[in-house]
């Protein structure tokens, strides 16, 4: 049982579909995967060409277990998402050599299917999506093509039928994508090294770390307001709040720092603002929110910094809603706090300590503030994306030789001033600034917005928050930063808001794609519990359960196929001829007798077959076929006579065969 | 009348030995008024079967050997001056008689073949300004070696289109061939046969095969069988309307030649082979897997008779 050898056209479909399944792959997979499936897909090429061109069976082996070998080299593994498709990948190219036979194309075809559904472990953009649906149409024609294989009907039949099937396919995925019951997690759940490059604030600071973080373009998180969007002097994003320092690295220090706070910590002045963030991934437990955030709507736990940290780090884009206040005052500081906001490094440079000092000289805590600030703002600083590197006692460094430094810098120096001069301050990360998209009226914020600032601890007011940044480079606090163009030491440029048509219409374009990429993010990736229970309320199912949603969901599925066959049903020419009803009829039961007749028997061959196979038949088969050709293939005299006498009959005939039925016949020996 | 035609049948089976089905198509060919193609390798009996027919019928019958050399006088006539009369005299070529067997066509150029091919489509030859009626019944029997053999003129496919019917005879099974063997010269056979038919009666036959009913259902069936070879990608082109009519001329006369006064499809199914098979080019590209018989087969087997 060998299926015939493909011919060259199926094979070069097959070429097709499948090099288009892999093609998205060489955007993250290592260079020499692309260039090694690429020589397989040429190799594959070349064996189209002449029936003679073979790949010997050796090589095939030989490449097998180098495209192994060389997985377990990349990635020192062959288990995981990047090792797994990596290795999906090269076998599925070489399975291309042997794909001689339907058998072998059908799983080359299968996996493809696979391959392509890979993509969603790295992007899960609306682009990828579409270019998936489009691929899978390619590969399903494939499979047409594959299955027809002597058939030369043209391409566009084949690309037709495949989406005909998925277009017919489409409103059960939808039905099955609203309603089936969801469990609460990603839609793919990933492998753990999936998350290895997940770029984000990360909980400590240290000379360059937020400089590096800026030159990353991802998207941080969206934020939408159901009030008037705050000024841009207000857009600060709370992140992580960090206590302690060792002179060069600062981290948030003890665990009592992290522990639950209460509420009363915060006393609000002004009016509230609402927003709903839409946080990336960033593999931390920081939820962030606009400076100060007030009451968060996911359980999530209050530090005594004001940072607001998830039950479990954030691995999938999450969303929630959070109450914050600009205009608040805070409590008293209590020992602990105090002693963890007043630390010092123990070699602390004596430089620094004397300028600290200078300034206190019996002076308030705003004039030591002011005075610092003017410091910043007088002295030859420099505000820099990539300033030169320090090394023993970087802050002395900075403050006194280099001075150019990057917010974090900044930031560093003032907390460690203020912490000398006896002011409780602490650094505070997160981000500043943001993009407000007017197409889908909410703030973008990325990772290049990333900003780090001081907060001092004053007695009539509590926690107050001095960007040092701001006295230094004010405009970053108006503007974007413009990374295009950054060379070495070189002063941050920012990106002011650009005139003309052009770039206003490409900055029209950008938050059009970014609003279409947050719905996406919204109603499709984010899909999970909540949102399934939202909708499912809103259309008047309240306290759905999984049983509940599994009725409605074998409910919209019967309704839709009972359609369809309902459809297909009527569609059929109606029978009013009555003399093919009851010849329909008599066919019918002698197949039930075993002797069906063939769509494309005629009569007198059909009745000849029969009296073949039932010789004792045929005094009743022969007259019925006669008045029945006489009906419908003569022109009688008196068609309405013959016609009563071709249903008595078949109905005599019928009558007899079921009683003859009934009894089994006995074999006659 | 179907007396008749088993006897001419029967006859004729006593020369041509184990060829029923084609004698009843070549017989059925006659009485739908249309000309006979005999594909098929020397020796197999074509020539027999023509003259035979012609014996059995008994009408006037005449053999043009097609060469390379052969010209369109040679088949239709030639003017000769009369040197008593002191005018041209008309002679008649072998192209004036009932039944001619052009054999071997494809030996001759495509002039030769097209002088013939038109007399068969208008019954009347036009030479030297006069138009001359050949006389009826006309029945052009053609041979041709397939065409791979070397030295041949293929008809073109306009050309085979005016051929009601296409046949191959094929080899004999063991028991006819050694029947041929045992018995007597076919020559000699052909001399004792008698006619079974006048020409008049045989033009009242195929009057009365123009009256066998098509029904509307039949008609139903001939368009789908149209419609697939329309829409199926085995073929370069579907079927013709002139086609279309063939087919339905050729059930009609198998119907009759059957003892029946209207057409079942059985009737269609088992002369589209032979009406087809000559009309129908594979698609290019196409793997030939399938011979042409066996593309005919499946177009059988999937149109439905409803």
């Amino acid at each position: 049982m060998t299926d015939p050898s493909l011919t060259v056209r199926s094979r070069s479909w097959l070429l097709v579909s499948t090099g288009l399944a892999l093609l998205p792959h060489a955007w993250h997979l290592p260079v020499w995967v692309t260039v090694f499936v690429v020589g397989i897909g040429l190799l594959y090429r070349y064996t189209l060409q002449a029936p003679q061109h073979t790949v010997p069976r050796f090589l095939v082996l030989a490449l097998t277990l180098a495209g192994a070998a060389g997985v377990l080299w990349q990635y020192g593994t062959l288990l995981g998402r990047n090792a797994g498709v990596t290795l999906l990948v090269i076998m599925l190219s070489l399975k291309l050599l042997e794909a001689q036979r339907p058998r072998d194309a059908r799983l080359v075809i299968f996996t493809s299917y696979f391959v392509v559904i890979t993509n969603f472990l790295f992007t899960e953009t609306p682009l990828i999506a579409l270019y998936m649906f489009a691929i899978t149409i390619v590969i399903t024609a494939t499979l047409s093509v594959v299955t027809h294989d002597s058939d030369i009907r043209p391409a566009h039949n084949h690309l037709r039928l495949a989406g005909t099937l998925l277009l017919q396919a489409l409103p059960v995925m939808l039905v099955l994508f609203i309603f089936f019951p969801r469990i609460i997690g990603p839609i793919w759940g990933l492998p753990k090294d999936a998350h290895a490059g997940v770029t984000g604030l990360s909980g400590s600071m240290s000379p360059g770390a937020i400089s590096r973080l800026v030159e990353s373009g991802a998207t941080a998180f969206r934020a939408s307001f159901s009030g008037p969007v705050p000024a841009p002097e207000q857009r600060y994003w709370r992140g992580p709040v960090l206590w302690k320092t060792d002179g060069r690295t600062w981290t948030t220090g003890a665990f009592v720092l992290l522990a639950p706070a209460s509420k009363a910590l915060l006393q609000p002045q002004g009016d509230p603002v609402q927003q709903e963030i839409t946080l990336e991934s960033h593999n931390k437990r920081w939820l962030l929110a606009l400076d100060r955030p007030y009451a968060i709507s996911i359980p999530a736990t209050r530090t005594v910094g004001s940072e607001w940290l998830a039950p479990k780090a954030v691995r999938e884009r999450i969303r929630y809603a959070v109450t914050s206040y600009t205009d608040y005052r805070t409590g008293d500081l209590n020992p602990v706090l105090r002693k963890a906001a007043l630390q010092l490094p123990e070699n602390l440079s004596e430089r620094l300590r004397e300028l600290a000092q200078h300034w206190r000289h019996n002076a308030s805590d705003r004039a030591v503030i002011r005075k610092a600030l003017e410091y910043f703002h007088n002295e030859p600083f420099i505000y820099t994306l990539t300033p030169p590197p320090l090394d023993e006692d970087p802050m002395d460094e900075f403050l006194f030789e280099t001075r150019r430094g990057f917010c974090e810098h900044y930031t560093a120096a003032f907390v460690l001033l203020m912490r000398s001069a006896g002011i409780p301050a602490r650094v505070v990360t997160g981000y500043q600034g943001g993009e407000y998209n007017p197409v889908g009226e909410y703030m973008l914020v990325r990772q290049s917005d990333a900003h780090a600032w001081a907060e001092v601890w004053l007695p009539d007011t509590g926690w107050e928050r001095v960007d040092p940044t701001a006295a230094v480079a004010p405009e970053r606090i108006e503007h974007a930063l413009d990374l295009s163009a950054q060379d070495s030491g070189a002063p941050v440029r920012f990106r002011l808001i650009e005139g003309g048509l052009l770039s206003s219409g490409l900055r029209g374009l950008r938050y059009a794609l970014d609003t279409l990429n947050n719905s996406w993010n919204q109603w499709v990736l984010s899909y999970g519990p909540g949102r399934q229970r939202e909708l499912l309320a809103a259309l008047g199912m309240q306290q759905a359960n999984w049983k509940a949603m599994v009725l409605v969901l074998a409910g919209l599925i019967s309704v839709f196929l009972l359609g369809i066959a309902a459809w297909m049903f009527l569609r059929k020419p109606h029978r009013s001829d009555p003399v093919v009803q009851v010849w329909n009829t008599y066919c019918r039961r002698l197949g039930q007798l075993g002797m069906q007749r063939k769509p494309w028997e005629g009569p007198r061959d059909y009745s000849r077959r029969v009296a073949a196979y039932r010789p004792e038949l045929a005094s009743q088969v022969n007259p019925i076929t006669d008045i029945y050709i006489r009906l419908r293939y003569d022109n009688p005299e008196n068609p309405t006579g013959l016609l009563t006498q071709l249903q008595r009959r078949v109905r005599q005939y019928t009558g007899r065969a079921k009683r003859k039925r009934t009894p089994p016949d006995k074999p006659a020996d | 009348m179907t007396a008749i035609l088993d006897e001419i049948i029967d006859r004729l089976g006593r020369i041509i030995l184990g060829k029923q089905h084609q004698l009843r198509l070549a017989l059925a060919c006659l009485l739908a008024r249309g000309h006979l193609l005999i594909e098929d390798l020397p020796g197999v009996g074509k020539t027999t079967l023509a003259h035979s027919l012609a014996t059995v019928l008994d009408l006037h019958y005449q053999r043009i050997q097609f060469t390379s050399d052969l010209l369109p006088a040679d088949i239709l006539g030639v003017s000769i001056y009369d040197r008593e009369t002191g005018s041209f005299h008309f002679h008649n070529g072998p192209v004036f008689s009932n039944i001619v067997l052009a054999d071997e066509i494809n030996r001759a150029t495509p002039k030769a073949q097209s002088a013939l091919l038109e007399a068969m489509e208008e019954h009347q030859i036009s030479i030297e300004g006069e138009t001359r009626a050949l006389p009826e019944p006309f029945f052009v029997i053609a041979t041709q070696n397939p065409a791979h053999q070397v030295g041949t003129f293929p008809l073109p496919e306009s050309q085979l289109d005016r051929f009601l019917m296409s046949i191959e005879l094929g080899y004999p099974d063991a028991a006819a061939e050694r029947l041929l063997l045992q018995g007597q010269d076919r020559r000699t056979l052909l001399a004792e046969i008698e006619p079974a038919l006048s020409a008049a009666e045989l033009r009242e036959l195929q009057a009365q095969v123009d009256d066998v009913h098509a029904a509307d259902a039949l008609l139903d069936y001939l368009q789908a069988l149209l419609d697939y070879s329309r829409h199926s990608p085995h073929y370069r082109h579907g079927l013709s309307p002139r086609a279309g009519l063939a087919l339905l001329r050729s059930a009609k006369a198998w119907a009759f030649l059957h003892g029946r006064r209207m057409v079942l499809p059985e009737d269609l199914q088992a002369v589209l082979p032979a009406v087809i098979s000559h009309r129908l080019q594979p698609a290019s590209g196409q793997p030939e897997i399938l011979s042409t018989g066996e593309h005919i087969h499946r177009m059988i087997e999937t149109v439905p008779v409803t």
